[in-house]
């Protein structure tokens, strides 16, 4: 408005007042440009005015086309959908420079496709409303797009830009999740994830990661998935029947293969097992024959004639010697009911019962297909060793009990559910080491008192005395029956561990 | 618990007391929840026991006890160092071995977690501020941050006649 004297007459927001003129700055003119459209290269908002904190017209989203109207000092006047408004200059970028292997489009109602890029020559297909399409390519305005190979004006769809992820990230879920269009959009109908497989994602937008794989296309929220983790756990040799589907590297299903029976190798996290082929598989998919667990090698004669199996199975193990009567063995091993031993030359697996000794005085008489549960109790210090129902609850008195040092209070004995892993005859520590040996978690282990050597006669002084308190690096450590019974009885992989501060949930 | 140190408590508990954040989805745990501020100075896992140690002796103007055991994951011995309030947990992971920071265990006092939580808040406090826990035990809270066996773990015990908190920890939850 007027001047009056150093002073400006203003309206603001209806009121007329009068401001110093030094403390006003004038915006600068607008200067039109030939149109031409820019790439947005980060989420911000679509300004008012050309002037930092100026009203926020709209929200654009990391890789959307903007017409460029005109220009002003560091901004752009610039048109998104029908709102025309200002974006700093530094913020966007040429058309002409977006990456566009990492560029999705999608519209929100039916575009007609170009058989090229001046617009001119119509083809018999439309982009579909509600889809992404791939940009293969740029030019004069219009995207390429993957499959057909078919133009569309920029100026009509929204771009969503890929970062690439550094490395892929292969993750699952542990119930249906459903992939979303755009980061935080509405999920899709028939777009889910599935339980018991992987997924392979190589890009991401903002935290979402982006699936472009049989069939599924879309966005996953990072928060429902559950990525594999990086480090496996070694496990002992282990027998199984793959019954569901496999996952090589990169997600391709890989069917079960008649019956066949496999090794395992590694265990990543709870629920994943990779197989010697590099296959991995989930544990819904397999049925685990057996695993091997040390004991300390001795020899035993043979009272009867004993058949020697490739594996711990009668049915799926072949014959791979008689041992006479008379002769001698050498035990390294055991699984199920079966002793690991040596015989002529020749490893197999022999029904154990006719070679026990005080070694393997807990190995189980014969076939137990029964499923067993392990209890740490942290408000009572005990472990309880239960057989399970078919409903896989405890099924009355707990076969084995005892009282349990647990983690001290900077290292307790993390509560939850792990499931029993690899098998150590011995493991050493710093100054000890501990018999019958079981990890549940990288480093944690249940097992036996620890000994200055590996004889139980030589268990280390006081030990028995921490029985019964917040003693240990977070182990489980229990007198030496019950860990040498926990370690025979119960089978590695498939047996549970439950950690609560109290009874069982029921 | 008694604080020694009420004023310098305070001061902390203001610093430290930054605003809880309440959302309709309290955000996932990140490496900022395991900080813990001793005068001007952020401490958290795997820095050298050794200067956080010297910081909460000079606060307390107080020795704080030391034991040690032989550790179950590291070659060498675990340490707890503690004091009426704090305990810090140690083991000897560090580059050659020197005892890193494993677990601050808040026993007392005014210490309060990065998103506002201290000893006698409530449970719903909690929750407000970090929504669901991962798992519940009985009276604890656990938080994970990721889903990794061994992803670190924010627990607050709760007193199940008075729903407040108890005590918390931050656990580095280390594997071998």
């Amino acid at each position: 408005m007027e001047r009056a004297g150093s002073s400006r007459g203003l309206i603001v927001n209806g009121q007329t007042g009068y401001l110093q003129q030094s403390a006003l700055r004038e915006l600068p003119g607008i200067q039109p440009l030939d149109l031409y459209i820019v790439y947005n290269r980060q989420e911000q908002p679509l300004l008012a005015l050309p002037l930092t904190g100026a009203d926020r017209l709209a929200t654009l989203r990391s890789g959307q086309m903007l017409t460029v109207t005109g220009h002003a000092k560091g901004y752009y006047k610039v048109r998104y959908r029908d709102v025309a408004g200002y974006v700093g200059k530094s913020t966007v970028s040429l058309m002409e420079q977006l990456p566009v292997e990492a560029a999705l489009v999608l519209t929100r109602q039916e575009e007609a496709l170009f058989i090229d890029s001046t617009g001119n020559m119509s083809s018999d297909k439309v982009l579909m409303p509600g889809q992404l399409y791939k940009v293969i390519g740029q030019e004069n305005g219009y995207f390429k797009l993957a499959p057909d190979g078919l133009y569309i004006q920029a100026e009509v769809v929204e771009t969503v830009l890929l970062n690439p992820l550094r490395t892929p990230m292969t993750g699952f879920v542990n119930e249906k999740v459903p992939l979303h269009l755009l980061p935080g959009s509405e999920p899709m109908e028939g777009q889910l994830l599935e339980p018991g497989r992987l997924y392979t994602f190589t890009a991401g937008s903002g935290s979402w990661l982006y699936l472009d794989e049989e069939g599924l296309c879309g966005f996953a929220d990072p928060t429902a998935l559950h990525t594999l983790p990086k480090r496996p756990a070694t496990m002992n040799r282990t027998w199984a029947v793959q019954t569901g589907m496999g996952y090589l590297p990169g997600s391709h299903p890989l069917p079960p293969d008649d019956g066949a029976v496999i090794q395992l190798k590694e265990m990543y996290g709870d629920d994943w097992f990779k197989a010697m082929d590099g296959r991995m598989i989930h544990r819904g998919a397999l049925r685990i024959i057996g695993s091997d667990a040390p004991v300390e090698t001795h020899t035993v004669t043979a009272t009867e004639d004993i058949i020697l199996l490739s594996l711990p199975d009668s049915t799926l193990g072949e014959e791979v010697a008689t041992i006479p009567a008379g002769d001698i063995v050498t035990v390294t091993g055991f699984s199920r009911h079966y002793l690991l031993v040596s015989y002529n030359g020749q490893e197999g697996y022999a029904v154990g019962a006719p070679l026990l000794t005080d070694e393997t005085k807990y190995l189980p008489s014969s076939k137990d297909d029964s499923a067993y549960m392990v209890h740490v109790n942290k408000a009572t210090l005990t472990v309880s060793v239960y057989r399970l129902d078919a409903e896989g609850k405890p099924a009355g008195a707990p076969l084995m009990q005892a009282v349990a040092a647990l983690g001290k209070r900077s290292t307790p004995t993390p509560s939850g559910t792990f499931y029993l892993g690899t098998k150590y005859r011995w493991v050493r520590f710093t100054y000890s080491q501990t018999p019958h040996s079981i990890c549940y978690r990288p480093g944690r282990y249940i097992h036996g008192l620890p000994c200055y050597t590996s004889d139980i006669a030589a268990k280390v002084f006081r030990t028995e005395r921490e029985l019964g308190t917040f003693s240990s690096g977070g182990c489980v450590r229990m007198p030496f029956d019950i860990a040498e019974y926990i370690y025979f009885t119960c089978p590695s992989y498939t047996t549970k561990m439950e950690v609560t501060s109290g009874e069982l949930p029921t | 618990v008694n604080c020694r140190h009420n004023t310098i408590c305070l001061l902390l508990a203001l610093v430290l007391a930054l605003p809880a954040v309440i959302h309709a989805a309290a955000p996932p745990l990140i490496a900022e929840d395991f900080l813990l501020l001793i005068g001007d100075t952020e401490y958290t896992f795997d820095i050298p026991a050794a200067t956080m140690v010297a910081s909460l002796e000079k606060l307390y103007e107080t020795p704080m006890d030391v034991s040690a055991t032989a550790s179950c994951l590291f070659e060498g011995e675990d340490k707890e160092y503690a004091n009426d309030e704090l305990l810090i947990g140690t083991c000897p992971r560090g580059r050659n071995g020197e005892d890193v920071v494993e677990t601050i265990l808040i026993l007392g006092g005014l210490w309060r977690t990065t998103r506002g939580i201290g000893i006698g808040d409530s449970r719903t406090r909690v929750i407000d501020a970090y929504g669901e826990p991962s798992l519940v035990d009985y009276d604890q809270l656990i938080y994970a941050m990721g889903s990794e066996v061994d992803a670190p773990q924010l627990i607050f015990q709760v007193d199940l006649e008075t729903d407040t908190i108890l005590a918390f920890a931050l656990l580095r939850n280390s594997s071998k």
